[in-house]
């Protein structure tokens, strides 16, 4: 806030002393306009983990529609910035809709190829862009009335009017990463499959950044049209793309200033270095390379990397503590017909040439706690995917309260109340314990909200401390994920499903690389989940399944060999001979 | 007809860098961005050999070698550091993308802005036969010649030789290689340095009929991307099938306009990323992630 | 001779072994038994140095290969079968073959090589020319232990070669580890299969939740069913 506040005064106060520095006020309005732009491409690789390089078009298209307008079209400036944001939108919701398909190289280079398009689109379309001449022939520019003032050959106006407009963006930008929907994209980012488990549609998140993000880049290929008077058809060659990948990394991804810095050090570069050097690309590559060996999170993310490790103060939020009550009361009864609250029937999966599940019949009756063992190869994890809608089954249903789920993607299987742990360790490294349990906690109130802080979602918080008193992890709620202990993150892995108030519990292998005393521990505190949510369990340590399950499930070669209680199965012939295969 | 003749001689060109990248990208699992730097290196190479010596003939030989040696100082100096780090795949397309910006301009320190004329070696300039109404320069012909002799000894190399042995291994399980007693590291040097003279002979031989300038390298690069996309990373077949693919596409369609070639180009590798990720020939699982 | 000394892995961020100390001394035959995910795999990968051990020491011959590359280990004389049996797929028997000497002669030498594989499994011969991925899983496992056996290995880590194969071939895999111990190869083998285990090794170490539980002769182990279903069975 009080960074902000500095923010807002120094760029007020900018006409000032900007002749005096490098950054005279011509080129700090540039630096403003690129640092709008990098901070929106930064939005989808900072804050959702994608990387873009099509940002380009984004820009390109922007610009060229707010030209149009401006030059042929004589419509007001403001109507002309406004076009072209809603240009890199649509632009960029285009795009997305096609790229999301696929991940990390391939979906970067889909959006290069996709991008060089529409520069060859601008290119041959000479008389509507001019092609390589660029769109000139824009009128004298001047804001509408109550104002009215003019913009061509007034660099001051022109700076005020373009502060204004990046830093009102800032504000927006900023508001949206805070909202539920910027939560939802940084988990993402975290932990794409574990978010999805948690019910976020992450296909779904990934556009609506590319939606954001394409929307601010066109506001600042709209603002560079207003300042160059001219668009000129390079800014939507690739090349663009990666300059804006400089940019921000230079400066830092994941922050809000460091796209600015970063915009900056380069403008900066070309500018002042070529006054004196003939050659400044050089250093711009060299430092490039330097950056991302040394100093990946770039100069302002190393810099409060340093700060942070210096005071080791926790992280500042605006969450108020809410007192921990009891949990939520036992749930109502059953609406699953007979109480069979999930089945499956006949559910099989084909790998290639191996059966990996082999037309396993399997019922679990509300408030159940259900152990699922079996040797090696059994096929336990792959019948845990094809329950949660990870892995399409080959044949065979699965009904869930009576309703069939088959063909349920997994965040659509999570949101009916099923919800899993993993056997290795999947939780969000990078969130504090707090917002693990917190937006997993969140998925079930809203995910693409985009206004309103996150943090204030009483429910949700509320949810999320019940949680984390449950596992006794009050005292850890900053930290970082990755930064516990492994049974405090196998209790985390756990917390985790359970923030999304579910049903159903299927629980991989949780005691997992614990203690013989942590293990009783999480033994002792499954049991007393088992009242309030149906529990399937595949485990492997012997004393747990005995000691805590109602009944027990045995595979062996993706087929059931037997089920019953403990008892029966302890004393099933056929279990300890395919168990010791003696 | 005489364009035909153009799009395999252009295919030739594109097979011999793109056979580079995608060998490089099936071993070591990175995208080098730099691949069109070693291009442009091996036609400015080859022009300061014939400027010093006056042989052509020379300078073919050069080139490859001193590019080479760039090679595995790039891959030694820089890539080692960043293998086995937490998002090494985009570390090398940010890194190697940072060196195809740095070196144009070490290059533009050193000899200039402006192109270096390369003229077609007195030798191979007269005019072999006629194709329709154009004439064959006996140079074009050398090209594809060339290339008909270099891919038979580079297929040996990477099927009759234990080099090869390991890359093909090491394209499907690195891991195992290891623990089976070989230093992948020293195979990874030695492909990339490869790569990186296979790029450099095609730009001193290209260098006669092009611009030799510091840009050349990103001209080349991007539709050696489409090839390799298109063609399938890490396979043989696959750069040679797509090199003359590409090659022809964008000497037909230039008939007409030649803006609409690249167009054209680049919606086939939108095509193929959306339909068939691995390409025409690559191998399954190496796509997606 | 291989020791193990309080070892500790992680496996992503999972603590797998915890203070894990075994010894496997020249020539002799060890078995490594416990369910399921009670770490046997990860102590023969921190071993190969395919995952760091974050604690601990790993000596061979008295050199210390804790934080040795793999290559290096192999060179030195550990080799080592892996579960997933791991065949180059688009390499011929042949050319897989030839992997595991290059390090050793360049493949200069293959005959006595093929002629020692063929006497241990005689199906291969018929198969020398076929791609890896034409294999049966039966084949496979013939063919990665041969691979193995040709690093030139003192010591061989075996990691479950019976699994998902026909009983018929727990047999083959029984004669395979009689003759190379015969041939003076020490052996630490993970398997499932107890009755394999105990019969082809003459000691065992009970693993489980990545803790050595016990340790004793295979043959007492054989006689204590009560103990075998302690940390086995169900």
């Amino acid at each position: 806030m009080r960074g902000l506040l500095a923010a807002a005064l120094v760029l007020a106060t900018a006409p000032l002393y900007a002749d005096y520095t490098p950054f005279y006020l011509g080129l700090l309005t540039e630096v403003l306009v690129f640092g709008l732009f990098a901070l929106a491409f930064d939005v989808m690789l900072g804050h959702a983990g994608v990387m873009s390089l099509g940002h380009s078009a984004f820009l390109g298209v922007a610009a060229y529609t707010t030209g149009l307008l401006l030059a042929r079209g004589r419509a007001p400036v403001e109507v002309g910035l406004l076009a072209g944001a809603a240009a890199g939108l649509l632009t960029a919701v285009v795009i997305g809709v096609l790229v999301l398909r696929k991940r990390g190289v391939y979906l970067a280079m889909l959006t290069l190829a996709l991008s060089q398009v529409f520069y060859y689109a601008a290119l041959m379309w000479t008389p509507v862009t001019g092609g390589t001449d660029g769109l000139g022939n824009l009128p004298v520019l001047y804001l509408s009335p109550p104002l009215a003032l003019r913009l061509s050959k007034r660099p001051v106006t022109r700076y005020y009017v373009v502060a204004t407009i990046v830093f009102v963006a800032l504000l927006v930008i900023r508001h949206v990463l805070a909202s539920p929907l910027g939560r939802a994209m940084r988990a993402v980012k975290a932990n794409e499959t574990r978010a999805a488990a948690c019910g976020y549609d992450t296909r779904r998140v990934k556009l609506a950044a590319f939606a954001i993000s394409g929307l601010f880049s066109g506001l600042a290929g709209a603002l560079l049209t207003l300042v160059l008077e001219f668009v000129p058809i390079e800014n939507t060659h690739w090349s663009m793309s990666g300059t804006v990948l400089i940019m921000t990394l230079f400066g830092g991804t994941g922050t809000l200033l460091g796209p600015f810095v970063g915009a900056g050090v380069f403008i900066w570069l070309r500018d002042f270095v070529s006054k004196y050097l003939e050659y400044w690309e050089v250093f711009v590559g060299g430092a490039f390379v330097l950056i991302v060996l040394f100093m990946p999170d770039g100069i302002v993310g190393t810099l409060s990397r340093l700060r942070a490790r210096r005071a080791a103060s926790p992280v500042a939020t605006d969450e108020r503590p809410v007192e921990p009550g009891p949990l939520a009361a036992a749930r109502s009864p059953a609406t699953a017909p007979d109480g069979v609250l999930l089945e499956s029937r006949g559910l099989t999966k084909i790998f290639g040439g191996l059966t990996a599940v082999n037309r396993v019949d399997f019922q679990v009756r509300q408030g159940e706690l259900r152990s699922v063992i079996g040797p090696n190869g059994a096929g336990k994890t792959t019948f845990f995917n094809l329950l949660t809608g990870v892995l399409p089954a080959t044949e065979g249903r699965i009904l869930f309260k009576g309703r069939d789920i088959t063909r349920l993607p997994a965040h659509a299987v999570a949101r009916l109340g099923v919800a899993r742990s993993y056997q290795v360790t999947n939780i969000f490294g990078d969130l504090s314990v707090f917002e693990n349990l917190r937006i997993a906690a969140q998925s079930r109130v809203t995910q693409y909200r985009c206004w309103g802080r996150a943090d204030r979602l009483a429910p949700v918080n509320r949810r999320a401390e019940e949680i984390l008193a449950l596992l006794d992890l009050g005292a850890k709620r900053h930290v970082r994920g990755a930064e516990l202990s492994h049974g405090e993150q196998r209790y985390l892995e756990i917390g985790i499903a359970l923030a999304t108030d579910p049903e159903f519990l299927l629980l991989d292998e949780p005691t997992a690389g614990m203690s013989p005393e942590e293990t009783q521990r999480t033994a002792a505190f499954v049991r007393t989940l088992a009242g309030r949510v149906t529990i399937v369990l595949v485990e492997h340590d012997m004393e747990v399944v005995m000691g805590i399950s109602d009944r027990i499930t045995v595979l062996n070669y993706g087929q059931v060999l037997a089920e019953g209680t403990p008892a029966e199965i302890r004393g099933n012939a056929e279990v300890r001979r395919v168990y010791l295969r003696d | 007809m005489a364009q035909l003749f153009i799009g395999l001689v252009n295919g030739c060109i594109l097979i011999l860098v793109a056979l580079g990248l995608s060998i490089v990208f099936g071993l070591m699992g990175i995208i080098n961005f730099a691949h069109g730097i070693f291009y442009m290196l091996g036609a400015y190479a080859g022009w300061l050999t014939v400027h010093l010596t006056g042989s052509f003939w020379l300078a073919l030989a050069v080139a490859p070698v001193t590019v080479g040696a760039v090679g595995i100082l790039v891959e030694r100096g820089v890539l080692t550091r960043i293998y086995g780090t937490r998002n090494a795949s985009f570390a090398g397309v940010l890194v190697t993308y940072g060196l195809a910006i740095m070196v144009p301009d070490l290059v533009r320190m050193t000899f200039g802005r402006p192109g270096k004329p390369f003229a077609v070696p007195a030798a191979l300039s007269a005019s072999l036969f006629k194709l329709g109404p154009t004439e064959v320069s006996a140079y074009r012909v050398f090209i594809v010649a060339v290339t008909l002799v270099l891919l038979p000894l580079l297929w040996l190399l990477l099927n009759k030789t234990n080099l090869g042995l390991v890359i093909r291994a090491g394209t499907s399980d690195n891991g195992m290689v290891r623990l089976l007693g070989v230093d992948v590291g020293r195979t990874w040097t030695i492909t990339y340095a490869l790569g990186a003279a296979l790029a450099a002979f095609a730009g001193v031989i290209t260098a006669p009929l092009v611009a030799v300038a510091p840009e050349m390298g990103s001209f080349v690069l991007i539709e050696c991307f489409i090839v390799t996309v298109v063609g399938g990373m890490g396979s043989f077949l696959g750069a040679v099938v797509g090199g003359l693919l590409i090659g022809e596409t964008l000497a037909l369609t230039g008939m007409l306009y030649d803006v609409l070639a690249d167009v054209i180009i680049y919606l086939a590798m939108v095509a193929v990323l959306l339909l068939r990720p691995r390409g025409l020939f690559g191998q399954e699982g190496m796509s997606e992630e | 001779m291989l020791r193990v000394d309080g070892v500790d892995a992680y496996y992503g961020l999972s603590h797998v072994l915890q203070n894990v100390s075994l010894s496997v001394q020249p020539g002799e035959a060890v078995a490594l038994l416990g369910r399921n995910g009670a770490g046997k795999t990860t102590t023969l990968k921190t071993s190969m140095g395919v995952v760091r051990a974050r604690r601990g020491r790993i000596t061979w011959d008295g050199t210390d290969v804790t934080a040795l590359p793999s290559h290096r280990i192999v060179q030195l004389g550990i080799g080592y079968v892996p579960e997933e049996r791991r065949i180059f797929p688009n390499l011929s028997v042949y050319e897989n073959l030839k992997m595991a000497r290059l390090t050793i002669d360049g493949g200069r030498h293959m005959d006595d090589y093929l002629a020692r594989v063929f006497a241990l499994f005689p199906p291969l011969e018929q198969r020398l020319a076929n791609k890896g991925r034409t294999l049966s899983g039966g084949e496979q496992q013939m063919l990665t232990m041969a691979r193995s056996l040709g690093t030139e290995p003192r010591l061989l880590l075996i990691d479950e070669p019976t699994e998902g194969l026909m009983p018929a071939f727990v047999e083959t895999i029984e004669r395979t580890i009689g003759e190379i111990q015969r041939q003076g190869l020490a052996v630490l083998l993970v398997e499932q299969n107890t009755r394999l285990a105990l019969s082809a090794t003459q000691r065992a170490y009970l693993i489980e939740k990545g803790l050595i539980k016990h340790e004793a002769r295979s043959s007492e182990l054989r006689d204590d069913a009560a103990l075998r279903l302690r940390y086995l069975g169900v």
